[in-house]
This record gives structure tokens, sequence and C-alpha cells, in this order.
């Protein structure tokens, strides 16, 4: 892609996603913080 | 020196020492709470951008570039843990950090260390590295700082850098933390916008990015690889895991960083999720590296690392 090698190509969009699916799964697991906090003083 | 640019870094300066005065005005030195930590009171959306703003620091902005000038995509290494620092800081230690340093009444990182491990050495061996470590830090911001301006504006670097230190000095003194964050949260939007401006010209000047390859292919074949230039890098797996981790994890430990966490309002907001790091850091990373890249397949006979920060801006940009 681009005229990069597979290499190169993997770094550039692979990062990218995995991080964007660690916010999921973060935003997946923290959906009830708030609700958690709601009994606290 | 360049008028049109001194005028909008001036106008600059005047909205961070304006920021700097109304935090005074709002109170921040009321008390010491107050001072170093705004009350406890900042927002989610300026708490997640003064977060990465702090981040951003001068490596981002003159070291990435000179990086992936100098060894091309190699750079990516770094930006691939910087994409997801941000994220990875609020999610796993903000929540805590803002708990946890209310309840142990604890006012700095240093405070809080003390009062969660009691000790006399902790309180010692702590401050001892932070302003050991931290002096070069802010040493190392100040002189990108002063060179940066430099660069754009063509005045003497020691005037640039007189000139820049004072202006931080100013608002830090007249707001605390309370104007450093909000003065952070004005600069990242003025980086962000910057950054992807420069991507989108780098872009349109080379005509396309495979064009831009093609270039760089044309100077130096590896400076395409992940491995650097002559593949210098090519096998060395450790040096791969220290660039990928310095800027993921690294964020973490960061005083400077940790206070954002403290400074944030209600536990109960919705700060540790907010999306906005992720976002500007995505936004950022990979356009600061590759405009770095860029530059070398248009000015191969250059050797200064410094200068695609300048030169690429000004070369790709429309004149004002």
């Amino acid at each position: 892609v681009f005229r990069l090698p597979w290499s190169t190509t993997l770094l550039l969009l692979g990062a990218p996603l995995a991080w964007i699916l660690y916010t999921l799964g973060f935003l997946a697991v923290s959906r009830d913080w708030e609700r958690d906090e709601v009994d606290e003083p | 020196v360049n008028l049109t640019v001194l005028a909008f870094l001036v106008l600059y300066y005047v909205v961070v020492l304006a920021i700097g005065a109304w935090a005074m005005r709002r109170g921040a030195g009321d008390d010491l709470e107050g001072f170093l930590l705004g009350g406890r009171k900042v927002g989610p959306l300026v708490t997640a951008l003064t977060l990465q703003s702090t981040s951003m620091s001068g490596y981002m902005f003159l070291g990435a570039g000179a990086l992936a000038f100098s060894h091309g995509y190699w750079a990516l290494w770094y930006a691939a843990g910087d994409v997801g620092g941000g994220v990875l800081n609020l999610s796993l230690i903000g929540r805590r950090m803002r708990k946890l340093s209310q309840m142990l009444g604890s006012l700095t990182c240093i405070e809080y260390l003390e009062r969660r491990y009691p000790s006399p050495a902790t309180r010692l061996i702590a401050a001892g590295l932070t302003v050991f470590l931290l002096s070069f830090y802010v040493l190392a911001q100040f002189i990108a700082g002063g060179k940066g301006m430099a660069l754009v504006t063509g005045l003497p670097y020691w005037v640039a850098l007189l000139v820049a230190v004072a202006v931080i000095i100013v608002y830090t003194f007249l707001g605390g933390y309370l104007a450093v964050a909000y003065t952070d949260f004005f600069q990242s939007l003025v980086m962000l916008v910057g950054v992807l401006w420069i991507l989108a010209a780098s872009i349109a000047h080379l005509g396309g990015l495979g064009s831009a390859n093609r270039a760089i292919a044309a100077v130096d074949p590896s400076l395409l690889s992940v491995w650097g230039r002559d593949f210098v890098h090519q096998g060395q797996w450790g040096v791969v895991l220290g660039a990928l981790l310095v800027f993921s994890i690294g964020y973490m430990g960061w005083p400077h960083v940790v206070t954002r966490h403290m400074a944030c309002r209600g536990r109960r907001r919705r700060a540790w999720r907010a999306p906005t790091p992720r976002s500007g850091t995505c936004c950022s990373c990979p356009p600061l590296t590759s405009s770095g890249s860029w530059p070398s397949s248009s000015c191969p006979a250059s050797t200064t690392p410094s200068w695609p920060s300048s030169a690429c801006p000004r070369r790709c940009c429309p004149a004002p």
C-alpha cells in the first residue's frame, strides 16, 4: 500500500488498529464505573 | 525575522498570558490545592487535552520529525507506542490516582507516594529522583521551545529561549495548575490544527502518499523499511521494544502527567473514558513522524535533523 513494504504497511495500519481495539475494550469494561461510584462518599 | 510569524507568535503569547491572568482571578492562588491542582475541578475535556499536550514534549515536535528524517519509517515504532500512550495512561492509573490521592490528602505525586508507602526514605528518594531527572527533562523542553521559536521566527536562539521560558514561568506563577491546564488545552488545539495542516499540505505538495514514498525510495530505499537507514536496526528486537514502550508506558511515571489525574473533577465524571486523548494522539503521531520522512525526499542533501520541523511546513504550506 502506498508503495511501502508489507512490514511497514503492517506497522502503519496495525498499531493504530490495535490501540483502537484496546480503547473499545476499555470502554466496554468501564461502562459501569459511574454507577459503581454513586454510593461512594 | 519573519514579521507575520512573529505577529502570530506575539498573539499566541498574549493569549496564554491572558489565560494565566484569568486563572489567577478565578482564585487559583487562594489555597495550595487551588494552586497545585486547580481545586481538583478541572473538567474531562481539558484534563484529556492537557494530558496529551504535556505528554507531547519537544521530542514529538522536533525529535520525532528529525528521527524520521534520518531513519525514515523506523520512527514509526516510537509512534506506534505513542498513539496508545494516552488511553493506556487514563485507563490504567487515571481513576485510581484521582481516588487515592484525594483519600490520602495528597497534592503532589511525591506526597502521594510518601503517604501510600510511609517511610522517611520514600520522600527523599522520590524527591531526589524527580528533581534530578526532571531538571534534564525540563531543560530539554526549554531548549526545544527556544530552538523551535528561533527556527520559525529567525530570532537569535538565546532571545527565543529567554522569551519562551519567561512566558511559561509568568503564566505558571500567575495561575498555577489551572493556568497550565487551560494553556495546554489551547496549545493542544493549536498543535492539532498545525500538525494536520502540515500533513495535508505535505501530501498535496508531494503529489500523494505513493509519490512521496517513491521519492523517498529514490533517496534511499532502506528509509521505507521499519529497520532504519541501511537497515541498521534489523533484528534488534530489544531496541524495537524500547521504542514501543518508551512513550506508551513511559507516560505513566511522569510526575507532571500524574498530576493531571489528581486534578480532574469528580470521580463520577466520565474523564477516564474521554475519547479525546485517543483521537488527539492518533491524529498527531503518524503525521509528525511522516512529515519528518518526506522532507528527506525533497531535500536529500540536507544533513540537519532539525530541518524538517521548520522547512517542511515552510515549503509545503501556502505562504501567509
